[in-house]
C-alpha cells in the first residue's frame, strides 16, 4: 500500500452573501488514510465537503482530485454519506442501491454483485427486498453507507457516519471502511465523536469560525504540543502545583490527578515537586487527547 | 447508462409502481367509461319514463287523431275512458283514476264557445310537467286534421311544414347541432388539459420537495448535476403522464366502441326515446354523446394538438413548479403556495372557456401566442376557428422558447435551493443567490 496524495484542498474561500462560510481553507488528504474534518457546528465542514464535491464552486482557491480541478466526471466517482441521512421510504433497498451505483457509473451486473456482497457483509441480505421504512433507523444507515460505497469510491466522504449506530454496528462500519482504506481509498471524516477520529484518523484539521486552526499529521500535532499532560497519582494536598504558573487540574474520574502543564515548565520539576509532597507511585507524560487538542483550538462562542 | 436516463427510469417505474398511481388509473377508467354509457343509460331511462297519458276527447276520431300524434311522439296513450267533456274541467272519474293509477297525465280535449277544439293538460308527475310543451306541439296535427275543412288541410299543413334547409357556409360547423357538438369536445378537451397540466405539474413540485424533506437530494446532488435531476424528474413525470393519458384514451376508445354497438342494437328504441325526451335532455344527452361517440368523431389532427398543447403546457408549467418546489421545505408549504402555482393555468382556462364563443377576439389571438397561456388558448381556437399557420408556429415556438429560457432559470433555482432547509427564502434572498451562482 502506497500512500500518495490524493485531495487537494486549495485555499479556497467561499461566502454566501455576507456570511463568509470558508476562509481560505488548505489541507491534503492521502490515499488509504482518514482524513478527520472537525470544527464546531456552523464552522464551515459542510460547506467544505459541499465544495469537495462540487456541489458548491469555491469563490477563490480550488479543490484538486489526483492534481485535476474536481469536475462532474470526477466527482461522480465519490462516496459521499451525508450528515443528514436520507433515501426514498417506498423505493426498495435493492433497487435503490442498484440504482445509486448506477448513478454514480457503476455497470448494472458489477452494482449486482456488489450489493449482494456488502449486505451480507452488513448483515443486511434479508432486508434488500424490503422499504427502507418498514426498516429500523440502525438498517437504515447501513444502508446509506452501501449507498456510498457501492461503486468502490476513491474518494468516500463520511459525514458523522457513526451516528445512530450501536457500538456493535459502529464496529462493523469501522471495519467496513477499514477494508476500503486496505483498498488505498482516501476517506475525508467528519465527526464529533474525538475517540472515532483519534482512532480512524492519521490527519487531522480542525476549522473554527471558517479558518483551519490546527492542520496535519495528528501524531505530530499531539508531539509538537507545547501543553505536557501529566497524570500521576491523587495526592491529598495539591499546593505544589502554584510553583508552576499556568498549570491546571484536568477534570477526571479515573482515580489519578491529571495535570495540564504549559509550555516552559519541565515534568521533572513536576514530578520532583509531586515526590516532596507525598507519596507518589504513578507519574507519567501523556500525550494530550485529541479532546484536550480540539478544545484549545476552539474558542468558546463569544457570550453575547 | 446515461445519468438522465438512469434519472427517468426510477422516477417512471416507482411511480407507476405506487398504488395511488394504479387507483388514480383504474377510476379514470371507469370514469370514462361511465361517461360514454351515460346516453344509453339516459335514453333507457327515458324509456321507462315515458309520460301515460289519459285522453278523454269529445269524439272517437279526434281521439284517434290525437292518440296517433301524442305516440308518435312517445307517449304512451291510454284513450276512451268513457267520458266525453264538455269543459276544462277534470271529470271527477278521471281524477280518480289519476291520482290511484300509474298515470302521469290527463289529457282533455273540448269543444269551446266558438266550437274549436281546446285542450286542458293535468300532470301529475314531474316529469309530465315538463313535457306540457311537447304534448301542446305534438296536438297541432290533431288540430288540424279535426277542425280545419279537408279544403284547407292541404294549405294549413303547408304553411305550418314548410321546406326549410340550412346550408352552412361555416366551413366547420354544418348546423347549430354541429357547432354544439364540436364546442362541447373543445370544451371536455379543455379540461383536460387542464387537469393534466395542473395535476402533473403539481406531481413534478411535490416531487422535488419530497427528494429535499426526506433528505435523498442531499447524495442525488453529489452524483448528477441540478439540471439532469430537473430534467430526470420532468421527463419521468411527463412519461409518467403519457402512459396515464395514453391509458385513458384507450378507455374512452373502447367505450365508444362499446356505446356504438348499444346504440346500433337498440336503435329503434333510441329513436323513439330520443322524440320523448324533452328538449334539455335530448341537449344533455347530446353532449355527452359529444364524450363518447364524439371522440370518435374527433379530428385526428385535434388529438395530435391536444398532445403537443399538453406537452407544451405540461413542460412550461413543470420548470415553473421545480423551480418554486426546489425553494420550499416541507410538502404541506405545496398548499400554502397552491395559488402561486395555480393562478396562471386557471387565467388560461377561463380565458380559453370564455372566448369559446369568441375565438376571434383580438385579446384571444394575443393571448394565444402568450407563452404560458398559448397552449390552452391557441388548443381552443385551433378546435373552434381557422388559425393562420404562422400563429401556430408563432404559438408553439413561442412556447419552446419559454421552456428552454424556464428550464435554465429552473435549473439555477435548483441548484440554490435543493439544499435550503428551513423557511421559503424571500424573492430578494432568491435574487442573491441567484446571482452568486452565476
Amino acid at each position: 500500500m502506497t500512500t500518495k496524495t490524493t485531495l487537494e484542498v486549495d485555499d479556497v474561500t467561499k461566502t454566501f452573501t455576507t456570511v463568509r462560510a470558508v476562509d481560505g481553507l488548505s489541507f491534503t488528504a492521502k490515499s488509504g488514510t482518514v482524513f478527520g474534518l472537525l470544527g464546531p457546528n456552523g464552522a464551515g465542514k459542510t460547506t467544505t465537503i459541499r465544495m469537495v464535491l462540487d456541489i458548491i464552486v469555491p469563490d477563490s482557491g480550488a479543490v484538486r482530485w489526483q492534481g485535476k480541478t474536481i469536475n462532474a466526471d470526477i466527482r461522480r466517482t465519490f462516496g459521499y454519506l451525508p450528515e443528514e441521512r436520507g433515501l426514498y421510504p417506498k423505493m426498495k433497498v435493492r433497487d435503490q442501491l442498484m440504482f445509486l451505483a448506477q448513478l454514480h457509473g457503476l455497470a448494472a451486473l458489477d452494482a449486482k454483485k456488489t450489493i449482494e456482497d456488502l449486505a451480507s457483509q452488513l448483515n443486511l441480505t434479508e432486508h434488500l427486498e424490503k422499504a427502507p421504512q418498514e426498516l429500523s433507523k440502525g438498517n437504515q444507515q447501513k444502508v446509506q453507507f452501501i449507498a456510498a460505497v457501492v461503486h468502490a469510491p476513491p474518494l468516500l466522504v463520511l459525514d458523522e457516519p457513526f451516528s445512530g449506530f450501536d457500538p456493535v454496528n459502529v464496529e462493523v462500519v469501522k471495519n467496513s471502511i477499514r477494508q476500503l482504506l486496505a483498498a488505498d481509498t482516501t476517506v475525508l471524516l467528519s465527526s464529533h465523536r474525538m475517540e472515532q477520529v483519534e482512532e480512524l484518523c492519521e490527519d487531522v484539521c480542525i476549522i473554527d469560525r471558517s479558518r483551519a486552526v490546527q492542520s496535519g499529521n495528528l501524531r505530530d500535532i499531539k508531539r509538537n504540543w507545547p501543553d505536557r499532560f501529566v497524570r500521576m497519582t491523587q495526592l491529598p494536598n495539591t499546593d505544589f502545583l502554584k510553583a508552576f504558573p499556568g498549570a491546571s487540574i484536568m477534570p477526571s474520574q479515573n482515580g489519578y490527578l491529571d495535570v495540564k502543564l504549559p509550555a516552559g515548565h519541565s515534568p521533572a520539576e513536576l514530578a520532583r515537586a509531586a515526590i516532596a509532597s507525598g507519596p507518589l507511585d504513578h507519574f507519567e507524560v501523556v500525550e494530550p487527547s485529541l479532546n484536550d487538542i480540539y478544545l484549545a483550538a476552539v474558542k468558546p462562542e463569544p457570550t453575547a | 447508462m446515461s445519468t438522465v436516463w438512469l434519472l427517468i427510469k426510477r422516477e417512471f417505474i416507482e411511480r407507476v409502481r405506487q398504488r395511488s398511481f394504479i387507483i388514480a388509473t383504474c377510476l379514470g377508467v371507469v370514469l370514462i367509461i361511465g361517461l360514454a354509457l351515460i346516453p344509453a343509460l339516459i335514453a333507457s331511462f327515458a324509456k321507462s319514463t315515458s309520460t301515460r297519458i289519459i285522453v278523454a276527447t269529445p269524439d272517437s276520431a279526434t281521439t284517434a287523431a290525437i292518440a296517433k300524434s301524442l305516440e308518435k311522439s312517445g307517449n304512451i296513450v291510454e284513450a276512451d275512458p268513457g267520458v266525453r267533456p264538455t269543459s276544462a274541467d277534470l271529470p271527477a272519474e278521471m281524477r280518480t283514476r289519476l291520482t290511484k293509477g300509474k298515470d302521469d297525465a290527463a289529457l282533455i280535449a273540448y269543444r269551446d264557445k266558438q266550437q274549436r277544439l281546446a285542450f286542458a293538460y293535468y300532470p301529475k308527475s314531474t316529469n309530465a310537467l315538463g313535457s306540457a310543451d311537447d304534448v301542446k306541439a305534438s296536438l297541432q296535427r290533431a288540430v288540424i286534421i279535426a277542425d280545419v275543412s279537408s279544403s284547407q288541410r292541404d294549405v294549413v299543413s303547408q304553411a305550418l311544414n314548410f321546406t326549410f334547409d340550412v346550408h352552412s357556409l361555416n366551413a366547420r360547423y354544418k348546423n347549430e347541432a354541429d357547432q354544439f357538438f364540436s364546442q362541447a369536445i373543445v370544451y371536455f378537451l379543455l379540461i383536460i388539459l387542464y387537469i393534466a397540466v395542473i395535476t402533473y405539474g403539481m406531481q413534478v413540485a411535490t416531487g422535488v420537495i419530497e427528494e429535499k424533506a426526506n433528505r435523498i437530494m442531499e447524495v442525488m446532488i453529489a452524483a448528477a448535476r441540478p439540471s439532469q435531476l430537473l430534467a430526470g424528474k420532468i421527463f419521468g413525470i411527463s412519461a409518467v403522464a403519457l402512459l396515464q393519458l395514453t391509458i385513458n384514451a384507450a378507455a374512452a376508445a373502447v367505450a365508444s366502441v362499446i356505446a356504438g354497438v348499444m346504440y346500433g342494437s337498440s336503435a329503434q328504441g333510441q329513436q323513439a326515446a330520443m322524440n320523448a325526451v324533452s328538449v334539455a335532455q335530448q341537449q344533455n344527452s347530446f353532449s355527452s354523446n359529444a364524450m363518447t361517440q364524439g371522440l370518435s368523431h374527433v379530428p385526428w389532427a385535434t388529438l395530435v394538438y391536444l398532445i403537443v398543447f399538453f406537452f407544451l403546457g405540461f413542460f412550461s408549467y413543470s420548470a415553473i413548479y421545480a423551480g418554486i418546489g426546489s425553494l420550499l421545505s416541507k410538502p404541506e408549504e405545496v398548499q400554502q403556495y397552491a395559488m402561486v402555482f395555480m393562478a396562471p393555468v386557471i387565467a388560461a382556462y377561463i380565458l380559453a372557456i370564455f372566448a369559446l364563443n369568441f375565438p376571434d377576439l383580438k385579446i384571444v389571438i394575443w393571448g394565444s401566442m402568450i407563452p404560458l397561456i398559448s397552449p390552452l388558448l391557441m388548443f381552443m381556437r385551433i378546435s373552434t376557428t381557422d388559425v393562420p399557420a404562422w400563429q401556430i408556429a408563432v404559438s408553439i415556438g413561442g412556447s419552446l422558447l419559454a421552456i428552454w429560457g424556464l428550464t435554465i432559470l429552473s435549473g439555477k433555482l435548483y441548484r440554490v435551493g435543493v439544499l435550503m432547509y428551513g423557511k421559503p427564502p424571500r424573492p430578494s434572498e432568491i435574487w442573491r443567490a441567484l446571482r452568486a451562482h452565476t
